[in-house]
């Protein structure tokens, strides 16, 4: 860089310095003398007063405020030395001036003068000297020669290196850098907050939510157990019991010695009746353990339940002598009798060989036997109802294991979420100490940071998809933009927050 | 999003030497003779109106804009080329 000798090539100084609202209001006059002036005095046109210190390195002027011209008065007629200086003064360094510059150089003075006359007049209050003179010695530490400020008087906090290309997001930024000056540091905080308890309370909710509808199912669905199994043991017992002797036809009376064979008399007839009763009974016990016998298992392996009459007569006739006799008067009153005595007699039908033969219509039966023959009509006849509550049962089982696995998704989503705003949070402050080169991290490059790679494709892949999907729809300090970063896009995550107002989650 | 052309791979990958100017990234055959006319045949050329505008992206991009009537990603893509291309041989 040469050195620029203050004053050296030119003898008269005119100081023109006009306030903005002179200028619009004379500009056009003004601006055609002024060139008349300055073509005149050939090219050399009106110097304004400024001290120029010598310069080394092109670092940004060191001019204080209310000495800066406020507004140029005629960009496209000033001399190279002129524009060089004009460019400087706004912190801007260009390149050798020559025919095929020259034109951009002219413009960027006219952007650069426009910028800083709206910014001074939006945010004059606003910022306090000190702070311009102290940022500037920062920047001067800090960057190197490619660093460009935007403008001098930009605190610490909103400098912004641009390396995007196209103007609309450099406009982007001065809009957010004039608002973040309106803004109270406590909305940001408050807003983050707001949205975190938001958030919290709709993760709570959804729980609460599965929590309670997995309760009553479950309440119910014991219920429902209960009463059929309540209902189950009740008709058990009913059949079990139900199934048992019959004890109209137990009539035990005692024996009478009296013979009455042949006589008629109601006494004897009476005495007869009993004695018959008794046969019978004794007739009928001995069918019904048959019959029981039988149903429960055959340990006899009789062929029916159904005794023929010669054998009940040879059982009868141990038992007691004397109902040999009366055995067919017996079977005659069994025959006639209207009530149901218990005992049948079976005719024999057509088959070959069938004989007449007597059958208990209730057998007796052990007790084991009932109940298995009670449990075993029961449940084939519930069987739909046990069908169905078990099918539930299992329902219910697989809710359960899929509210969870959801859940725990979920948290996983949310920690990972906050492991990536730490570090694109991180990547900002190191980028603010100049660590690092850029001031947005690529999404990917997160991601890698974040994740091993065993995990990247599969068991992460969904967690990390949502979480991104969260971030950007949910995370008001990190910005998704898009950027070329060595040649390739990439989406980027830029951390917007200043540092000092970020609070820590 | 992952669209690096081959161009500008191919340009970044070795020194300039006496390329021609449709060699650039984003710089075609429409663009080319029209940086040609104005006498910028030559990518080295291309480069020395880059780095005396001192490698900075507005200016640059608002010349070659100027100079051959490219759109904004043209412009840029040549900027990103050149840049590397600089950051790797200069």
């Amino acid at each position: 860089m040469r050195n620029e000798q203050p004053g050296s090539a030119q003898t008269t100084v005119s100081t023109v310095l006009l306030s903005p609202r002179q200028f619009h209001k004379y500009g056009a006059a003004l601006g055609g003398e002024i060139l008349n002036k300055m073509l005149e005095e050939g090219g050399k046109g009106p110097r304004f007063n400024l001290p120029f210190p010598t310069w080394r390195q092109c670092a940004p002027t060191l001019i204080p405020r209310n000495v800066r011209p406020r507004f140029p008065i005629m960009a496209s007629a000033l001399p190279d030395d002129e524009l060089r200086r004009e460019l400087k003064s706004f912190g801007f360094c260009p390149g050798p001036i020559s025919d095929s510059t020259r034109k951009l150089y002219l413009n960027k003075l006219k952007k650069l003068a426009s910028e800083n006359y709206s910014k001074s007049r939006f945010a004059r209050t606003q910022r306090p000297h000190k702070h311009v003179l102290s940022s500037q010695q920062h920047q001067t530490q800090h960057r190197h020669d490619s660093l460009r400020l935007r403008e001098n008087s930009a605190s610490p906090s909103h400098r912004y290196r641009t390396s995007s290309f196209n103007q609309q997001d450099s406009d982007e930024s001065d809009d957010y850098e004039a608002y973040l000056h309106c803004a109270r540091p406590a909305d940001n905080v408050n807003f983050t907050s707001y949205t975190k308890e938001d958030l919290q309370k709709r993760c709570d909710s959804t729980v609460k939510q599965n929590v309670f509808l997995d309760r009553q199912l479950s309440l119910a669905l014991l219920t429902c157990t209960l009463v059929l199994s309540a209902v189950i043991i009740w008709l058990v017992y009913v059949k079990t019991v139900g199934l048992g002797q019959n004890k109209d036809v137990e009539n035990n009376l005692k024996m009478l010695p009296v013979d009455c064979k042949g006589k008629t008399d109601t006494y004897c007839r009476a005495e007869e009746h009993k004695v018959h009763m008794q046969l019978l009974s004794e007739l009928y016990s001995f069918l019904a353990k048959v019959a029981g016998d039988f149903e429960c298992g055959n340990p006899s392996d009789l062929k029916s339940k159904c005794i023929s009459v010669d054998d009940a007569k040879s059982y009868l006739a141990i038992l007691n002598g004397g109902y040999t006799d009366r055995f067919e008067a017996a079977l005659q009153m069994i025959v006639q009798s209207k009530r149901d005595l218990g005992i049948r007699v079976v005719e024999p039908g057509s088959a070959p060989g069938a004989v007449r033969c007597l059958e208990s219509s209730q057998p007796q039966m052990g007790f084991m036997c009932r109940f298995s023959r009670a449990v075993f009509s029961v449940m084939s006849r519930m069987f739909i109802f046990v069908l169905a509550l078990g099918v539930l049962w299992g329902v219910l089982i697989l809710l359960r294991y899929r509210w969870r696995r959801l859940q725990e998704e979920e948290q996983a989503m949310y920690e990972l979420v906050k492991r990536i705003i730490g570090e694109v949070r991180d990547h900002y402050k190191d980028w603010d100490q100049g660590l690092e080169p850029i001031p947005y991290v690529p999404i990917p490059h997160v991601r890698d940071s974040l994740i091993p790679p065993q995990n990247r494709q599969r068991r992460m892949r969904r967690i990390w998809d949502r979480a991104v999907e969260f971030l950007s729809s949910n995370e008001s300090r990190i910005r998704t933009e898009t950027h070329r970063i060595a040649g390739e896009d990439f989406l980027v995550w830029r951390w917007t927050q200043p540092v000092e107002l970020s609070d820590s989650s | 999003m992952s669209t690096t052309s081959q161009k500008h791979r191919d340009f970044v990958a070795e020194p300039m030497g006496d390329k021609h100017v449709t060699a650039l990234s984003g710089i075609g055959g429409v663009l080319g003779k029209k940086l040609e006319e104005q006498g910028f045949d030559k990518a080295y050329i291309v480069l020395g109106q880059f780095l005396v505008l001192r490698k900075d992206d507005e200016l640059f991009i608002e010349w070659l804009k100027d100079t051959c009537g490219a759109n904004s990603k043209q412009a840029s893509s040549c900027y990103t080329c050149l840049k590397e291309w600089c950051d790797s041989f200069l």
